[in-house]
């Protein structure tokens, strides 16, 4: 082709050169859309691979967050993870208070965040320009690509280079906990698959904040349990030192040990007040040696004028704040290094009757809960430190009643001895003069010798009677197995000869086997038998000695067809000396049922009886079938 | 049985009363005795030992002792009587009010011979004495 004539060859160099210019417009045109391609081809590249950025740190997330339980903790790894994995300038979490509507600035990255935390920065849920708010007011992410083309955007000043944000709402069901917010200082940052993501970790975020939240109820409530059990533990003690009885010092020492376990003070006491003498005790102290001289004072007049003051309700609070610097307790607990205090009054019947006295070296030690714990021990405190007090008192009463019961016996004894030996002689000279002179006086004589002789004879049955009596209850045998049909048989056989001659009837239940004295048995039923037969009627004496078991207890039954008693003198009949009768009519100094009386309640049994007049006389008596 | 001689008994006891209780039953028993009356437990050793006033009195053949004395009681008289070797064949009738046990315990410890209880009235009184005649005349029987 290069041989050709110029005019062909310049048109067929022309056609050449149209040729390569189409053919290099075309692979321009090729380039450009091979470029455009290659442009493609690497955008879509970076979106799949930010795609599975974003994968991976949803991923990372889920699992993170459902293994985290401690909300703080849980946040602070989500704005890290968040932060970290997108690079972003800000990231933080703000938490809805309910109750003050606003949102509160719970964790943020950085020091910015750490600055806003420390401030404790909120945003009131119903203001207009702020997108956090915003989001949480309508539940709806909330996308701004430029702030500064946003007339309602309030910078923050601690965050100056924001351009781009997002607001996303924490939901979980209907309620919102929250909003994450993240800020970034490109503009347009985020587009539709980032407002995907975010919805998606949100509401991972937000179930996880819920498990937190109801992990830390659950925590809470458990804690509860164990200061409710602790407490029932407490008030049990308390009950049980009540139940054994203790003396006030014991009840009052068991609460203070176990106020120790709840509470924490350093010092404690339990003062009872005494209001008739003015002479307080302190019943429990813990306290260190250094430091006795606080509770061993107490102060108490102080102690009682400040819960006078208050009316029944506890003072408690830090010594500066709750005491008059003019008191001495002031001072004094002031200078023992006492920061802080709890004054708890013992109330019975509305009464001030002492105080639980609470010491700290700590300020702000006692809180509401340490009262209301207090409260609960107080009440029975202040009951059982009463009640011990009575039961002392009246344990003191019987001691001295056991005491003084002990000396009359041994007067009665004493004094019934010793009357015993003038009484010999006066028999015996009034009998001497009666035998040497009885018939060489006159008449009157004889009679006035009759008369004395008579009575000095009747006091000397009336002193050994009462020698007797005095002996029951301090001479008696020890009680041991007693067959009471053996001790019928006994006493029946004694009467034998008075039995015979008023030709009286006796009939018997087979009789138990009881734990007794049986010497005083034999004269507990020989005082009844007898009775039975003496107060007979015109008809011959039937007599039943019958016995049944009622519970823990035999009961004893003596039956006549006698003249009966007047039920107006059932109480009578067992006071010594009593009689109902004149000595003519029937002998006998009216010691027997008193001695019955006595018998039977050394046997911690009980007597009575059941009669009608002119009809008969049943003499009852319980033993205790366990002695 | 024929008594051919006065017995000698020593009556020690404080008590007046009780004495001349004593000397009218005495008056009314069979056995021609002399009562010799002593009115404390210090007096009661000083004529058993002849000693003093008592220099020239009689060893007694019986002794009525009553345990509650002034100065030396009955039972520390009984205890000496019973320890001397003189003495302690001497028979020894306590009599006393006391009914416990521990005073007749610690008596018949100290060998008393008999133990009465004074008796409550004139009647009881003379039969013990007459208990102590018979008492007697089964002692003197012995060698």
């Amino acid at each position: 082709m290069r041989n050709l004539p110029s005019p062909i060859k310049e048109r067929q160099q022309t056609d050449e050169i149209q040729a390569y210019k189409a053919e290099i417009a075309r692979l321009t045109a090729d380039k450009e859309g091979l470029e455009n391609e290659l442009i493609r081809y690497k955008e879509s590249g970076a979106q799949i691979i930010r795609f599975a950025n974003l994968l991976h740190t949803a991923a990372d997330v889920s699992k993170q967050l459902s293994s985290i339980l401690d909300l703080d903790r849980l946040l602070q790894e989500v704005i890290t993870l968040v932060k970290n994995r997108f690079l972003l300038y800000h990231v933080h979490v703000y938490l809805l208070n309910e109750e003050s509507q606003q949102l509160l600035m719970h964790v943020g990255s950085g020091e910015v965040g750490e600055q806003l935390r420390v401030r404790k920065h909120a945003i009131p849920l119903s203001i207009e320009n702020s997108l956090v708010a915003k989001a949480a007011r309508n539940r709806k992410i909330v996308l701004v690509d430029d702030v500064s083309q946003e007339p309602a955007f309030m910078p923050n000043p601690l965050l100056p280079d924001t351009l781009s944000e997002i607001a996303v709402p924490l939901i979980v069901g209907d309620k919102v906990l929250g909003v994450l917010d993240v800020q970034d200082d490109e503009s347009h940052r985020f587009d539709q698959l980032d407002v995907d993501m975010f919805r998606t970790f949100s509401g991972h975020i937000a179930t996880a904040m819920q498990n937190a939240y109801l992990f830390a109820e659950q925590k809470e409530t458990e804690k509860e349990l164990l200061r409710y059990a602790s407490r029932l533990q407490s008030l049990n003690e308390i009950d049980k030192a009540i139940l054994l009885s203790e003396s006030p010092e014991n009840i009052a020492k068991t609460a203070v040990l176990r106020l120790q376990a709840i509470i924490p003070y350093d010092l404690a006491s339990i003062s009872i007040f005494n209001a008739e003498n003015n002479h307080s005790r302190i019943y429990a102290a813990v306290e260190s040696e250094a430091h006795n001289s606080i509770i061993a004072n107490y102060h108490i007049p102080d102690i009682i004028n400040i819960l006078e003051i208050a009316q029944g309700a506890p003072v408690y609070g830090n010594v500066a704040d709750t005491f008059s610097s003019a008191l001495p307790i002031t001072r004094s607990l002031k200078e023992q290094g006492v920061k802080s205090v709890l004054l708890y009054p013992l109330l019975y019947r509305e009464n001030l009757i002492g105080a639980i006295n609470l010491a700290s070296f700590q300020p702000d030690t006692f809180t509401e809960n340490n009262v209301t714990i207090v409260d609960e021990i107080a009440a029975p405190l202040a009951i059982a430190i009463q009640q011990a007090h009575l039961y002392e008192e009246v344990k003191q009463h019987a001691r001295a009643l056991e005491a003084r019961n002990k000396e009359l016996e041994q007067f009665a004894y004493v004094a019934s001895h010793d009357l015993q030996e003038p009484l010999r002689i006066v028999i015996s000279y009034v009998q001497l003069l009666a035998r040497k002179y009885q018939g060489q006086l006159d008449e009157d004589a004889d009679l006035f010798i009759h008369y004395a002789t008579d009575a000095a004879l009747r006091m000397r049955t009336l002193i050994s009677d009462l020698l007797d009596y005095s002996r029951l209850g301090t001479r008696g045998k020890p009680f041991a197995p007693v067959d009471m049909n053996k001790v019928v048989e006994t006493v029946l056989r004694d009467l034998s000869l008075t039995i015979t001659e008023n030709e009286a009837a006796v009939t018997h239940d087979p009789m138990p086997i009881i734990i007794a004295d049986d010497v005083q048995m034999g004269q507990l039923l020989q005082n009844l038998i007898g009775n039975a037969i003496k107060f007979r009627g015109s008809e011959a004496p039937h007599i039943h000695i019958g016995v049944t078991k009622q519970d823990n207890d035999y009961i004893f039954s003596v039956a006549d067809n006698g003249i009966g008693i007047d039920p107006q003198y059932t109480d009578r009949i067992f006071a010594i000396f009593q009689r109902l009768h004149t000595v003519d009519e029937y002998p006998g100094t009216g010691i027997g049922l008193a001695v019955c009386k006595k018998i039977v309640e050394r046997h911690n049994g009980q007597i009575w009886v059941e009669s009608r007049l002119n009809e008969g006389t049943t003499m009852l008596f319980t033993i205790p079938v366990n002695a | 049985m024929v008594i051919d001689r006065y017995i000698d008994i020593l009556l020690v006891e404080d008590n007046p009363a009780d004495i001349r209780l004593t000397q009218e039953a005495f008056k009314e028993t069979r056995i021609p005795n002399k009562l010799h009356i002593v009115r404390d437990g210090a007096e009661a050793l000083a004529f058993l030992q002849q000693q003093n006033r008592f220099a020239s009195a009689p060893r007694p053949d019986l002794i009525l002792l009553d345990l509650n004395l002034p100065k030396k009681d009955g039972r520390e008289v009984l205890a000496i009587i019973k320890q001397s070797p003189e003495l302690k064949r001497i028979p020894v009738v306590v009599l006393t009010t006391s009914k416990t046990e521990e005073d007749i315990n610690q008596t018949y410890e100290h060998h008393a011979n008999c133990y009465i209880t004074k008796p409550a009235d004139l009647d009881e009184f003379l039969n013990v004495i007459k208990t102590i005649e018979t008492f007697w005349l089964s002692v003197v029987q012995l060698p």
